[in-house]
């Protein structure tokens, strides 16, 4: 396969991690279980990429946190808000949108088959 | 320094250094369980790996502490080239107009200044004195352009929310709504009450106020520009959507280019009082000083058609979204 920028896949990678973390974040979970989940996915992203984005998303209310103690040590939980939830749904749609556009795009560009190009 | 509590103290030092006071704790405390977490998972994989270097690896996971910073404040913490570049350009064009006018002012004669503590002759005692009072401007002009730069910040700009979501304005957006509130409300008071004594000049134991008639005329329509703005402010604090603000915002900027178009076209701005400085310096000084308004006029009008257009282009999208 060539070789590709890697900038064009973190770019690619950029959106959607955002609305996966959100589609996982239905259930309660803390930061490190969010990157191995993603991960598992084959979604890989750093705490340093993550991190900022859980606290936006908390600052613009789309999360709710707790921090857990019960633990041998203290865990922060979050968890979708009603927000949240209508802003998950709303990046599915879009990327429905985004997904359908490309791939329609890419179809379009497709050289055409062997048997439509003789007369 | 190879112990694993210094590897870390010495990272979160260098990331809460970069970070606001009051988001310290809470990011000193998220971040220790983000490492701790991740020091966890590392050693129960690799049981022969030290601590040291798993918190080292932690470490690398989270990025340099600048990089995380940067994102966590969600602006650039270095001042972005554009807006080196737009300092740099109103601090020249600022400055010189500014040079220009004391000169003019010195060569004319005159004793007293135009504008209280802004705009004046420079003293002629020593050239040390002159010198000093030509720093001095260059200095208090700075200071305005960087009063101007922190007053017009947009939030700076955050490349996820370039584009605002559709749905409520979220906490940031209403932080910014009550700034500009509070914004519009100086501007009002500034409009109604101290406009003609701000451009006032001394003349016979009175400040006579040198804006001409014409402009005079059109300076209260600015209140409801100023009003529009209150609304648009009131309605992202109410939580309203995203869209209203971008309406509002977009007919604000296309409002305010029409007046100032209006009262550019509306010469002269600028009327001083007769006889105060004396035939041709009086001539001089009021044509120089009528041109620096026509000027900002045109520019700011400028300004706020791109910016309306950009906003209404924004609209649009949110329209379609």
């Amino acid at each position: 396969m060539a070789d590709i920028d890697p900038r064009f896949e973190a770019e690619l990678k950029r959106g959607v991690v955002q609305m996966v973390a959100l589609c996982l974040l239905a259930t309660p979970r803390y930061g490190y279980d969010l990157v191995r989940l993603l991960a598992q996915a084959g979604l890989s992203v750093e705490e340093g990429t993550l991190y900022p984005i859980l606290r936006r998303f908390e600052e613009q209310g789309l999360l709710r946190a707790r921090w857990d103690t019960a633990g041998s040590r203290p865990r922060k939980y979050y968890e979708l808000s009603a927000r949240g939830r209508a802003a998950r749904d709303a990046m599915r749609e879009a990327w429905d949108r985004t997904r359908r556009a490309t791939e329609a795009a890419i179809a379009a560009a497709a050289p055409p088959a062997p048997d439509e190009e003789s007369p | 320094m190879n112990r694993p509590e210094d590897l870390r103290e010495a990272w979160l030092a260098r990331l809460l250094d970069l970070l606001p006071l009051r988001e310290t704790r809470r990011v000193r405390a998220e971040v220790e369980a983000l490492i701790a977490d991740r020091v966890e998972a590392t050693l129960a994989e690799e049981p022969g790996l030290g601590e040291a270097q798993a918190v080292a690896r932690a470490l690398a996971a989270l990025g340099d502490p600048e990089g995380l910073a940067e994102r966590l404040v969600d602006r650039p913490l270095h001042v972005p080239l554009a807006t080196r570049r737009r300092f740099r350009r109103s601090l020249a064009v600022l400055y010189s107009c500014h040079l220009l006018l004391a000169v003019v002012l010195t060569a004319a004669g005159a004793r007293e200044s135009a504008l209280p503590a802004l705009l004046g002759p420079l003293p002629t005692e020593s050239p040390l004195a002159t010198l000093l009072a030509v720093i001095a401007l260059f200095f208090l002009d700075a200071g305005a352009v960087l009063t101007f730069l922190w007053l017009t910040r947009r939030g700076a700009p955050a490349q996820a929310s370039a584009t605002p979501a559709p749905g409520p304005a979220g906490p940031p957006e209403r932080r910014q709504a009550a700034q500009g509130l509070l914004l519009v409300a100086l501007l009002a008071v500034i409009l109604n009450f101290f406009v003609e004594t701000i451009f006032s000049i001394r003349w016979r134991d009175a400040r006579v106020c040198f804006l001409s008639e014409g402009v005079r005329e059109v300076l209260p329509w600015g209140n409801l520009l100023l009003g529009l703005l209150a609304v648009r402010a009131g309605l992202v604090l109410l939580g309203a959507r995203a869209l209203a603000g971008e309406v509002l915002d977009a007919l604000v900027s296309l409002l305010g280019a029409g007046l100032l178009v209006a009262l550019a076209l509306s010469p002269p701005l600028v009327s001083l009082p007769k006889g105060s400085l004396g035939g041709q310096a009086e001539a001089t000084l009021g044509q120089l000083l009528d041109r620096v308004l026509l000027f900002v006029c045109l520019a700011a009008a400028l300004y706020l058609v791109g910016r309306g257009v950009r906003r209404s282009a924004r609209a649009l999208r949110l329209l379609h979204a």
